[in-house]
């Protein structure tokens, strides 16, 4: 008696635990409807991605985001206060 | 050129699994579901619309020397970027990868570029004659540790407007402390000959100052003494990928709020000449709470996720790699997930879209956060050593914004209050200043 029980319990173990690991390899618990959906919401506007200008000090000589004076990135901005002089240029950043 | 393997890259991967565990809390979904996902998000990405790359950072040279011990690009061989691969780097920027843009931006990097001096001539000089001919103006900046330079030198730079970036951190004990040479011997006296001639003949250029745990108590005493040599423009960075605990960080932002508050003293003749980073947000910031006042609302300003590495600026290496910029180099894993291509065979777009997206999707906690507003953004490295994902702010970052809000609304509450105005500003500097200290400082 005591055996079948543990028997049994053992049983249901191992089924527990293949059952998760062959649900978790093979299995699909998402609808393909929710699967477009929970994509599409990472990338929001995929064709509109053009970035919008910047609200902070983002100019030639200082990006707030990498806390550089010359960032290649902050293109929006950049462009919206670029004056080709020394004295508006700003240098990459490091360290 | 159309590359074979367009699936996500193992960073992407785990930062677009993490934004999917966020989504999908509270439901059992499995490897299938993710699989699934990716495959769609995939596709999705590829048709991500990119915008020309009108930046690029030409790594002269790999090696460097000296050896600070922040760096993040480690000590390299000396590895010299040639100048036929320079040149065509050049070629590329201005004519391929800028389309119609009228403007490009070179920026001469390393290790420390100077290494390689007769390539950065030529390669100025060539960019100059190729932007002309192609009918685009283009501007040359150049991070240096100041060491190289003489005389000859500088009067090329000034000469070709080369806007210069000298790295040195103030204090001549803090910056020897870790701006060491090769041989680990202290640096000061070299860089100080290198300030001097830039002083002689640029009416300004910047000084980066990078921050350590251990030198934060003098960044007043740094940037007084930088202000009084005459520097005008000031770069405060603390350091990334090293440790910062509560009370270094604590240490910092007092020192920032001490800096803050003697060049806004009245009456403080040198407030008007010099230009330091972390007061100008801080100026910034306090436009916006007057403009959009409390702040709790959630505006898009396009720019909270910050930086655009990858889409409209990129990095090349000494061997002709590209990176999205000069900090994705010095990191292996980052590295690895986002190697664009080379100048030779051209740029891998599906890694710049993913990036992309990803950058513009922005960090996770920011999609809540109150102070989103006020947020100048993170940049991805940085989010990426602190918290080990490109998409989950660098807490540094939050609190720089938390601590900028905190002091602006404190003043504008006062004005309002000397002004008899109440609607602005109603003490909520004091509590978000307590939280500053607290929750924030204590995540």
């Amino acid at each position: 008696m005591f055996a079948e029980g543990r028997r049994q319990w053992i049983k249901k173990l191992l089924g527990g635990v293949f059952g998760i690991i062959g649900l978790a390899t093979l299995g699909s618990t998402i609808g393909d409807e929710e699967a477009h959906a929970i994509a599409h919401s990472l990338v929001p506007n995929s064709t509109e991605l053009s970035g919008g200008p910047c609200n902070f000090t983002c100019t030639p000589t200082y990006c707030p985001s990498c806390h550089g004076t010359y960032c290649p990135n902050c293109h929006p901005c950049y462009q919206a206060t670029y004056i080709p002089n020394a004295s508006s240029m700003g240098g990459a950043v490091k360290g | 050129m159309k590359f074979a393997m367009e699936s996500l890259s193992l960073v992407g991967r785990k930062n677009f699994l993490r934004i999917i565990h966020r989504k999908l809390r509270g439901k059992l979904y499995t490897l299938t579901d993710v699989e699934k996902i990716f495959r769609i998000l995939a596709d999705n990405i590829r048709s991500v619309s990119l915008p020309p790359i009108s930046r690029a950072e030409l790594f002269l040279a790999d090696g460097c020397n000296l050896n600070c011990t922040y760096c993040f690009e480690g000590l390299k061989p000396r590895r010299l970027m040639p100048l036929e691969l320079a040149q065509t780097a050049v070629e590329r920027l201005v004519k391929e990868w800028s389309r119609d843009e009228k403007v490009v931006g070179i920026a001469l990097f390393g290790g420390e570029p100077l290494l390689n001096w007769p390539v950065l001539k030529r390669v100025v000089e060539y960019a100059k004659e190729n932007a002309q001919r192609s009918g685009k103006q283009v501007s040359f900046f150049v991070t240096t540790n100041g060491t190289l330079l003489n005389s000859e030198r500088v009067r090329f730079l000034k000469d070709h407007q080369v806007y210069v970036m000298l790295s040195m951190d103030g204090l001549p004990e803090v910056h020897d402390r870790h701006r060491r040479t090769v041989k680990n011997r202290p640096s000061f006296s070299l860089v100080w000959r290198g300030f001097q001639l830039l002083r002689e003949h640029y009416e300004t250029f910047d000084v980066r100052m990078t921050v350590m745990p251990d030198t934060a108590p003098l960044l007043f005493e740094s940037v007084m003494f930088l202000s009084e040599h005459g520097v005008s423009n000031i770069v405060i960075v603390p350091a990334f990928g090293v440790e910062w605990r509560l009370d270094d960080r604590k240490v910092y932002w007092q020192q920032i709020r001490r800096i803050a508050e003697h060049f806004r003293s009245a009456g403080r003749q040198d407030s008007a000449s010099v230009r330091i980073s972390p007061l100008q947000d801080l100026e910034k910031t306090e436009e916006l709470v007057k403009r959009i006042g409390g702040g709790s609302e959630q505006n898009d300003f396009g720019c909270y996720s910050g930086c655009y590495a990858g889409a409209n600026g990129v990095a090349v290496t000494s061997s002709g790699e590209i990176f999205p910029c000069s900090a994705f180099v010095g990191s292996k894993e980052l590295r690895e997930s986002y190697r664009l291509g080379t100048v030779q065979e051209g740029l891998n777009n599906f890694r710049r879209q993913e990036l992309y997206v990803l950058n513009r999707y922005g960090g996770l906690k920011c999609q809540q956060c109150s102070l989103r507003s006020f947020c100048q953004g993170t940049c991805m490295v940085a989010n990426h050593y602190a918290t080990g994902y490109l998409v989950e702010p660098d807490p540094m970052t939050c609190q720089k914004t938390a601590f900028y809000v905190s002091i602006a609304k404190r003043r504008v509450h006062e004005a309002c209050m000397a002004s008899g105005l109440t609607h602005l500003g109603s003490g909520e500097g004091e509590k978000n200043e307590d939280w500053v200290d607290s929750d924030l400082l204590g995540s």
